[in-house]
């Protein structure tokens, strides 16, 4: 499990840094999903008619108490098929973490994802977009849980893990700087 | 530039903190080890024809060697928060039903502000012993115990919901002796593991042994030693073993 994060961690790392390195592009896409697992806003760089680089936050249940309190973090790579049609479909690969919270503890656990949907376009302009999507979570983190009682002190080691399938929807518009 | 090292500090924060923990044990700690069986994982089903694979509730606890209930050691979530989908209100007394009327007997006698309930509840959960989400595979608990007493038993119970059978149908009337809480009930009965403890020797390796079954319907806590209705259940874990390092 150890290597698997490490690969989750670094290409969490290798989006972050390709999505700051294209701080200058001329078109920023702001997005917005709800899925099943909770809501999330980010905000992606369009170096190309096709691709994205974006960054996210959101929040998330991923615990038995079903409170909408994990905060995550996210970044990812976004290819668009049939862009220059109305309707396209949208590949992503995500990388971030989950900084869950339940009633005994708070973990940080990194997370990867592979999502795909269909997204249509809106308006004269096309700068609205909404969309369905549905993917694939991996993400995993064992740590060990302590507690003290009057027969001593327990301990035992916990896993978490993310859930592994997300649906949701989606709303995205696109921000295109104005030219002095 | 400073967004990529910045980026790249965060993700060194975030590799450190992926080492795989290990519990390591000093003289006289005890370590108690769950090995799961073929059916510690059942098929609780959703919707259609869909189903998910379930671990099973789980509770270990202690008590003193006249079966006064001391402490509970671990417990898994949902019983511990009375966190079930798809209960409308049931407290499912039937998934434990040995391990909660051994409670019923300390806090029926215990004083009136204490805020603990036999059966917890959302609102009174458990919080005496570690609660946690069921393990999906076998795992280890380590104990440094304070306990002075001469000797204690040690009790792990195990159920698994909509686990039926032949006899435990999910249409078995209430009142009969197959009943066990309807179709959203546990089917067959939670089984008991238990060995008794005596923290004093040098050398403890002690295997629990399966004691029999609880109440189908968790109306009592009365432990009963025909298993020979039970069919998987009896194999939902191959063993429970306690030693002292």
């Amino acid at each position: 499990m150890i290597k698997i994060n490490r690969v989750l961690i670094t290409l969490l790392a290798v989006f972050s840094i390709c999505a700051a390195n294209n701080l200058s592009t001329n078109c920023i896409r702001i997005k917005s999903s709800i899925f099943n697992k909770g809501v999330d806003i980010s905000g992606a760089f369009v170096p190309h008619d096709n691709l994205l680089f974006g960054l996210g936050l959101g929040l998330s249940s991923n615990f038995i108490e079903s409170a909408w309190n994990d905060f995550t973090m996210k970044s990812m790579f976004t290819y668009l098929f049939n862009n220059s049609k109305k309707v396209n479909f949208p590949v992503t690969v995500e990388a971030g973490f989950i900084a869950g919270k339940n009633y005994d503890y708070h973990i940080i656990a990194p997370y990867a994802a592979v999502n795909s949907g269909i997204e249509i376009k809106l308006g004269k302009n096309h700068k609205n977009r909404i969309g369905i999507w549905s993917g694939y979570r991996y993400g995993k983190r064992s740590f060990i849980v302590n507690h003290k009682n009057q027969f001593g002190d327990i301990s035992y080691i916990e896993n978490f893990k993310v859930f592994p399938f997300a649906f949701g929807i989606s709303y995205s518009y696109d921000i295109h700087p104005r030219t002095p | 530039m400073r967004t990529t090292r910045t980026i790249c500090l965060l993700m060194s924060f975030l590799l450190i903190n992926c080492q795989i923990p290990v519990l390591s044990y000093s003289t006289d700690d005890l370590e108690i080890v769950i090995e799961t069986g073929s059916h510690w994982l059942h098929d609780y089903p959703l919707i259609l024809e869909l189903s998910k694979k379930n671990p099973p509730q789980l509770a270990i606890w202690v008590t003193d060697l006249d079966t006064n209930y001391l402490t509970t050691i671990f417990c898994t979530h949902k019983i511990a928060r009375c966190a079930w989908q798809s209960n409308s209100g049931n407290l499912r007394k039937e998934a434990l039903p040995f391990w909660i009327h051994c409670r019923e007997k300390k806090f029926l006698n215990s004083d009136s502000n204490s805020t603990e309930t036999a059966i917890p509840t959302k609102s009174h959960p458990l919080t005496d012993g570690i609660t946690a989400a069921s393990p999906e595979k076998g795992f280890s608990i380590k104990i440094n115990s304070n306990y002075t007493g001469s000797g204690f038993l040690l009790f792990a119970e195990l159920n698994h919901s909509t686990d039926f059978n032949d006899y435990y149908q999910k249409n078995s009337s209430p009142g009969t002796d197959a009943y066990s809480g309807g179709s959203e009930g546990s089917g067959q009965p939670a089984v008991l593991f238990s060995c008794e403890l005596d923290l004093s020797r040098d050398e403890l390796e002690v295997k629990l042994e399966l004691s029999g079954h609880s109440s189908p319907d968790g109306n009592d806590g009365n432990l009963y030693t025909d298993m020979e209705r039970l069919t998987t259940a009896k194999s939902i874990v191959s063993s429970i073993t306690v030693k002292k390092h």
